[in-house]
């Protein structure tokens, strides 16, 4: 098995923020498993693209939910006409087959998917298929990459302190105003002048934590108002469309916003 | 034929429909049948046709309070010609407040409502913009016949002024204001009263202040980028009727209206004000000394400084061009006064296009056009400001007064600038964030609280049937307290006991429970919404929407090995069950005897604020009852550390019945305030529930204190730390204030994200309500 359509071909745009390519490199020559801290929409997800692709290895990507249990992980028994027949799931896949298994916000999944993954984490670096009864030996290309979103983390939903300890952490944040309205202006295809106005209203809608907006607007919710913009509609209604109703519920903080967004553009 | 009495009363048997009742009743009636038929078959054919049942009764009803053929006449006729406009329940709702003002104010007042009534219904949308109108006419009908007449005669105004509960608020302002004085009651109703028009104003605007508070403060967070805090400024005086807004360091200071109309279109001057206040707060880097400056001079150069800081903000934010310019309404033709030409330069200096013959005006431009490079140096106000101002010296135009009114509208008034005494500090803004810590049930292996450890070491219990019951009620135990100084906790030192709850009379019960007819419907829309409660997924079900994978393979497996399979392959979504026990702790101690700001902020004109916490208890009491959730009440008050009264207005498992309701409504001021003992009592109570999630939640009036206590600092102390130990063991405490002087102890004792100031008192029954509902959402 070659994972061939979990590579990526063309050469996912990230713009660097600091050492953090370099760093992931060396990671990934040790093997090093990885986790990637920061809050939404800030380019995790475009980063480790863009490093699998660099590191031409294939990348298996999983959004981790609440329902996610080990064994949609780890792999189950299936039925055929002949009996049953194990069916490896998106990890094993990654651990057999020597890719990049990503899974994106574990925190979300269930408690037992991270225990899961404690003995890939270490220089063991097996998955026990419990209910296969085999111990799968990781292939020599494979790493584990794992992101956590610590803004809206409470005690409920942490990560076990005995999972975080195994891994090495990149912590992304948004990028200095002027390299984001450069992403925004290139991804959204938008005009320099109007990406940095976005960038500014982000950086006030990020401030408003204290006022009861969990999280301000992210650089992905600017690319998307760019593309709107790009597409045609006026700034003011795409701000409103794709930053101020999606990012609150509350009328009070909707005016506010709505006015601020009038005022930034 | 006014006066006549029906000759028989109506017979209510279950079986006849109201239909026939109303033909038999008026077939009896020589003076209403012939113009009866007409109307009957009219009505049938057009849309009340459909709910002639309803109708039929709403009129059988005008009969029974002897409403007298005129008043039902007009209804017919009302109903003829608003019957295809308006909904059902909107024209039933009208005859039943036409049988309302009938039983207060007679008749000839009924039906000169009802003539009216079409006005009414043709304003407004539906039975439920109807509502508060008809409430509110009904309040006055309490009042007398007199000001209901007016108000009627003046109907037409007030549907173009005010929405429905403006009108309300304005009435039940105007029945407080002139208590029972009948003269009084008839100048405000009239509109004599220059209280009556200002207040009409005020709800005419609906609160605009109020209403974009908070959105206002969050826009001022962004601009600046830094937290903002606002307050409203007293009400104007009438010798200086334009406000303008202001600000002191990080305070914005906003007026509650601002006399002109541009404010009612969404805010725009709240926000161009706002704007403006963020733009110094952004750009002027601190205050100016005024020396020996001139009132013009002073003038000039804050107008320089505005014109400055606006360029500046504009840069970043060209947005605010656009909130602003409407407000810029010089004109260059005015004449050549001091504020005129002022207003000129203000709108030559933002608006470099706006064309102005006056050189003066057109210099000023000029000098700031010139130096648009150097927009950021703090001193280019005080050179341009003096420059402008030796011109305007030369040109002989009477000086300003001294407490000139700045222009245009959304303007500051420049104090911020000067150093010149700041207003004194701002009560802290409202403003609560409820963020609980819990655990997870599902980490709780055994789901069970009774293996948990109590709240002990606190809860040492006292032999419960040791002392006798006397009046301050059978002790029931003892808890520490803790001695802030010795920093120790005293073992032992307060005594709970457990003090009889007197009920009130059935009339006082009946009373508070319509006192919320508004909040009351609010509240029941939420309980519909709030009954079910959040999802989550089970699998291994027997039934279900979905097939549990793994379930069904295991099944498939035992079946082809020949075993019996487990039958349970599906998963469904289930609704969590809500589980939450509430205590109320209600402050009874003296102060809430104290009466409420009245209307207009006549200090004492309110209720009692014992009366206000009755109501809350009541308000929530049912909201809780109707969604079955357990809810106990406390109130507690104190004589010493020896005699701390808890009464039980309403256990856990009792039921929201007549008798709980009558103690409720029975509470009544006691003593002193000994919050730790109260708190650490009611931690105990709550303990002992079996619930997922325990609240507490404390109304009070004031900071702890007691006879035997000096130091008020110390039952703050221990009541502190009562909160932090009930939150270790799980239960969540949050706190009303009813008073804006207990905020800051407040907060220190519950903590800022669990204390919640309510400015005005007549909001309890509602904030109260609403932090449940709040809660229940998490």
């Amino acid at each position: 098995m070659t994972l061939d359509e979990f590579r990526l071909t063309d050469e996912p745009y990230y713009q660097p923020n600091g050492g953090e390519v370099d760093l992931f490199t060396a990671a990934y020559s040790c093997r090093l498993p990885v986790m990637l801290k920061g809050p939404t929409g800030c380019g995790k997800t475009r980063f480790i693209e863009h490093m699998a692709w660099r590191l031409q290895r294939p990348l298996i990507t999983v959004a981790c939910h609440e329902d996610m249990t080990a064994s949609d992980l780890v792999g189950r028994y299936l039925l055929d006409e002949g009996g049953t027949r194990w069916h490896d799931g998106p990890l094993t896949l990654a651990v057999r087959h020597g890719a990049i298994c990503y899974l994106d916000e574990i925190v979300e999944a269930h408690q037992d998917t991270t225990v899961i993954i404690h003995p890939l984490t270490d220089d063991r670096r097996v998955l026990p298929l419990e209910k296969k009864n085999e111990l799968v030996k990781a292939h020599s290309d494979f790493q584990l990459v794992i992101s956590y979103n610590p803004g809206y983390q409470s005690v409920l939903k942490d990560l076990k302190e005995s999972t975080k300890q195994r891994f090495l952490a990149l912590d992304f944040g948004y990028p200095e105003a002027a390299a984001e309205a450069a992403i925004v202006a290139r991804e959204g295809a938008v005009e320099a002048d109007l990406a940095g106005r976005l960038v500014d209203l982000a950086g006030r809608t990020r401030q408003l934590q204290g006022e009861g907006l969990e999280e301000g607007a992210s650089t992905r919710m600017l690319i998307h108002t760019a593309r709107l913009v790009a597409a045609g509609v006026a700034p003011a209604t795409a701000c409103d469309a794709a930053i101020v109703t999606p990012i609150t519920d509350d009328p009070d903080m909707r005016k506010a916003l709505h006015a601020v967004v009038g005022a930034c553009l | 034929m006014p006066g006549s009495r029906p000759q028989l009363t109506v017979v209510t048997t279950d079986a006849e429909s109201r239909i026939a009742r109303l033909h038999r009743y008026i077939a009896r009636r020589d003076d209403m049948r012939a113009t009866f038929q007409d109307i009957w078959q009219r009505l049938e054919a057009g849309p009340v046709g459909a709910w002639r049942e309803d109708w039929s009764a709403a009129a059988l009803r005008l009969f029974e309070v002897n409403a007298g053929p005129a008043v039902q006449m007009a209804f017919w006729r009302l109903s003829l010609t608003e019957a295809r406009r308006c909904e059902a329940a909107a024209l039933i709702a009208t005859a039943d407040t036409a049988g309302g003002i009938c039983r207060h104010c007679g008749s000839a007042a009924a039906r000169g409502f009802l003539e009216r009534a079409g006005q009414l219904l043709a304003a407004t949308d539906g039975a439920r913009a109807l509502g508060p109108w008809l409430d509110g006419l009904l309040d006055l009908a309490t009042a007398g016949a007199e000001p209901l007449a007016a108000v009627l005669q003046r109907l037409e105004m007030l549907l173009g002024t005010l929405d429905g509960p403006g009108f309300r608020h304005w009435v039940e302002s105007g029945l407080a204001v002139a208590a029972q004085d009948r003269a009084k009651l008839r100048a405000f109703f009239a509109l004599e009263d220059p209280l009556a028009r200002q207040l009409l104003q005020r709800s005419a605007l609906g609160d605009p202040l109020g209403k974009l508070e908070r959105s206002l403060q969050i826009y001022l967070h962004a601009l600046t980028e830094q937290p903002v805090r606002i307050r409203a400024l007293p009400p104007p005086t009438a010798d200086a009727p334009a406000q303008r807004a202001a600000f002191s360091g990080r305070l914005a200071l906003l007026p509650e209206s601002f006399e002109r109309d541009e404010g009612r279109a969404g805010g725009a001057v709240y926000f161009a004000a706002a704007a403006h206040i963020a733009a110094h707060m952004t750009f002027t880097p601190g205050r100016l000394e005024p020396g020996g400056l001139k009132p013009v001079q002073l003038a000039l150069v804050s107008l320089v400084e505005d014109a400055r800081v606006e360029h500046l903000a504009m840069r970043r934010m060209p947005g605010l061009r656009r909130l602003w310019a409407p407000f810029h309404t010089a004109r260059p033709d005015g004449a050549r006064t001091m504020p005129s030409l002022l207003a000129r330069l203000a709108r030559a200096l933002f608006d470099f296009d706006h064309p102005d013959p006056e050189p003066w005006v057109q210099k000023g431009r000029a000098m700031l056009q010139a130096r648009l490079a150097r927009l950021d140096d703090p001193l280019l106000a005080r050179e341009l400001g003096n420059l402008l101002g030796h011109d305007l010296g030369q040109m002989r135009i009477p000086t300003i007064a001294r407490h000139h009114v700045v222009e245009p509208l959304y303007r500051d008034d420049n104090s911020g600038l000067w150093n010149i005494p700041p207003p004194e500090d701002a009560p802290e803004v409202e403003a609560i964030a409820i963020d609980t810590v819990r655990l997870e049930r599902e980490e709780r292996p055994d789901g069970g609280r009774e293996d948990e450890p109590d709240l002990s070491p606190e809860a040492g219990k006292v032999r419960p049937a040791a002392a006798p019951p006397d009046e301050d009620g059978m002790p029931v135990a003892a808890y520490p307290e803790w001695d802030y100084r010795a920093r120790i906790e005293r073992p032992g030192w307060a005594i709970v006991r457990d003090a009889r709850a007197p009920p009130a009379p059935a009339e006082a019960v009946r009373r508070a429970e319509e006192a919320y007819p508004a909040l009351t419907r609010r509240i029941e829309a939420l309980v519909r919404g709030a009954r079910v409660g959040q999802p989550f997924r089970r699998k291994r079900q027997p039934d279900g929407e979905q097939l549990d994978l793994d379930a069904a393979v295991e099944a498939t497996i035992a079946f082809r090995a020949g075993e019996r399979p487990d039958q349970r392959v599906y998963q469904k979504v289930a609704r969590r069950p809500r589980d939450l026990s509430l205590l109320l702790l209600l402050d009874g101690s003296r102060s809430t005897a104290d009466r409420a700001a009245g209307p207009g902020g006549v200090t004492g004109g309110g209720p009692a604020i014992v009366s206000l916490e009755r109501d809350a208890a009541l308000v929530l009491a049912r909201a809780m009852a109707r969604l079955d959730d357990p809810l106990a009440i406390r109130s507690f008050d104190s004589n010493g550390r020896e005699k701390v009264r808890i009464r039980r207005l309403k256990d856990f498992d009792e039921p929201f019945d007549r008798r709980a309701a009558a103690r409720i409504a029975g509470l009544q001021p006691g003593l002193s305030t000994r919050l730790g003992a109260a708190i650490r009592h009611a931690g105990t109570e709550l303990a002992r529930r079996r619930s997922w999630r325990r609240l507490l939640v404390v109304v009070t009036d004031g900071e702890p204190s007691d006879i035997d206590q000096p130091d008020g600092r110390y039952l703050a102390e221990d009541a502190r730390r009562a909160v932090h130990s009930l939150r270790g063991a799980g239960i969540d405490v949050f706190a009303l204030g009813l008073d804006t002087g207990v905020t800051r102890a407040g907060r220190e004792i519950f903590g800022r994200q669990h204390f919640l100031p309510i400015r005005d008192v007549a909001d309890l029954p509602e904030r109260l309500a609403m932090l449940y509902f709040r809660l229940l959402a998490r």
